[in-house]
């Protein structure tokens, strides 16, 4: 393997998991971008409050992530995003399945990784305008081990006046992206959404086991 | 003859993938007939598909069973000896992105390379990155960027056997970067026997290093991703589409990719449908 596909899963780390906030340079910038880098760094903290402390049981670790979860992500937008061309001949029912599939999923893969939080800090940069009714909040998050920052930019839209996350890119990585473009390349080589359907729900169940276990 | 393969095994080992191609062309996935299959065939520019995916099944199986356990053995180093390592493999990059720099017209960044090779060279040896502290950081190029840079398409997408993820575009900048490299030449003039594989052990030694470094995120990204061959193939066009654009100074943020779900895929690449980024 050449280059490093690994940003995906340091912006999964960063993203879903290891988020302190550095809410210094939030009183400037709070008046200017209409509230979406308020937002994030309030996002951050709770994630960071909520799911950090080593002795809550996973149960209900996995239980609040997903609270924070549906509050803080368009998870309707995301999942018609990562089908790619396919949503169009998904019906009603199928996309319904497949939204909860995918929050399971979304839950079983990254609640976990919050117990190893280790204090980065997430610090504002700046929002910007992201195009169709988006903003993109950019941020940094210190690494531990002297590492060098990495810089997350989160894009969120406004849904009934409440602002949510539609994509979370980490060094010019899409997360967004990424899953589509597994889901569509596992959907061309098996049979369509029916089978991605049946490999998430195999690979959930597979996750819980390995959680109780 | 002989002399002019011994160039460049990474060169040639492009070569011979690139030659490999033409007679497996018939190998290539028909284009589907049914419209929205056929727009993600389209997105993901990969004619050849199947053969790639069997030379990632077997880069997999090289790497399961060769690079994982010595870059896991590797990743027991101290950190300064495996900081050394990787500096000392950027610090011979230097000519070859220099030379990148400047055929991209990059004039700045071409000094910082430069500087970067002057002022690393003497102390350090090159072990050391001391202008990386003094923050002139290091960056990557070669002549796939260039290429880009000057309007080539990225062409489809190859998996090349040892050296993963790649382009038709990407491929043949290899090959130019291999000429351009001095490290090249002075294997061909050594009279020393292993300095003829100089540019292959420098190969191998950063595919331990940069292995090393992504350890645990790569198991984790195949555990999890239903597709990892698609998934490697996202990631390696996002990637690049970052290089080539340079965004990996802090006054440049990266790009941020369209979320729009109607943009649908736009022709070829993953993230032609770049978002209005603020400009």
């Amino acid at each position: 393997m050449s280059n490093r596909p690994s940003f995906l899963l340091a912006a999964a780390a960063a993203v879903l998991a290891l988020i302190t906030v550095n809410a210094t340079m939030l009183p400037a910038r709070a008046a200017a971008d209409g509230g979406a880098g308020d937002f994030i760094v309030n996002l951050g903290e709770r994630a960071v409050g909520a799911l950090t402390d080593k002795s809550i049981d996973q149960g209900l670790r996995q239980e609040r992530f997903r609270d924070l979860l549906k509050e803080g992500l368009d998870l309707r937008h995301i999942a018609e995003f990562v089908l790619g061309s396919y949503r169009r001949r998904a019906s009603d029912q199928q996309m319904q399945d497949f939204l909860s599939l995918l929050e399971d999923n979304i839950v079983q893969n990254y609640a976990r990784r919050f117990r190893n939080y280790s204090g980065e800090e997430l610090k504002l940069l700046n929002v910007r305008d992201g195009g169709r009714d988006s903003s993109i909040v950019s941020t940094e998050l210190s690494q531990t081990g002297g590492a060098p920052p990495i810089q997350v930019d989160w894009r969120v839209h406004e849904v009934d006046g409440q602002f949510k996350v539609i994509d979370i890119v980490v060094e010019g990585i899409s997360m967004m992206v990424t899953q589509r473009d597994e889901y569509v390349g596992y959907m061309r080589s098996n049979g369509g959404i029916d089978a991605l359907m049946d490999a998430l729900r195999k690979q959930n169940q597979a996750l819980e086991k390995r959680q109780e276990g | 003859m002989s002399e002019w393969i011994g160039r460049s095994r990474r060169g040639v080992i492009a070569l011979a993938a690139a030659g490999f191609l033409v007679f497996t062309l018939g190998a290539c996935a028909t284009p589907p007939a049914d419209p929205d299959e056929r727009a993600a065939y389209e997105q993901t520019n990969d004619p050849l598909e199947p053969m790639n995916r069997s030379i990632f099944g077997f880069n997999m199986f090289v790497d399961a069973y060769l690079l994982q356990p010595i870059a896991q053995a590797y990743e027991q180093l101290p950190d300064l000896v495996r900081n050394g390592v990787r500096n000392l493999l950027r610090h011979l990059k230097s000519p070859v992105i220099l030379a990148n720099d400047l055929m991209q017209g990059e004039v700045d960044r071409a000094g910082q390379t430069m500087g970067r090779f002057m002022f690393n060279t003497f102390p350090g040896m090159g072990f050391l990155d001391l202008a990386g502290e003094a923050s002139v950081p290091y960056h990557d190029e070669d002549f796939g960027q260039t290429l880009a840079v000057w309007g080539v398409d990225s062409g489809p997408y190859l998996m090349l056997p040892f050296l993963g993820p790649s382009t038709f575009r990407d491929t043949g900048g290899i090959v130019v970067d291999t000429y351009i490299d001095p490290v090249t030449y002075w294997g061909d003039n050594s009279s020393r026997d292993w300095a003829e594989y100089a540019g292959l052990i420098l190969g191998v030694t950063e595919a331990i290093d940069i292995r090393s470094r992504n350890y645990r995120q790569l198991e984790d990204l195949k555990e999890t991703s239903l597709d990892f061959y698609a998934t490697v193939r996202s990631l390696y066009r996002q990637q690049r589409k970052s290089l080539i654009e340079n965004r990996d100074g802090v006054d440049q943020p990266a790009p941020v990719p369209s979320m729009a779900i109607e943009d649908d895929f736009g022709a070829g690449d993953a993230l032609s449908a770049q978002a209005n980024l603020g400009e």
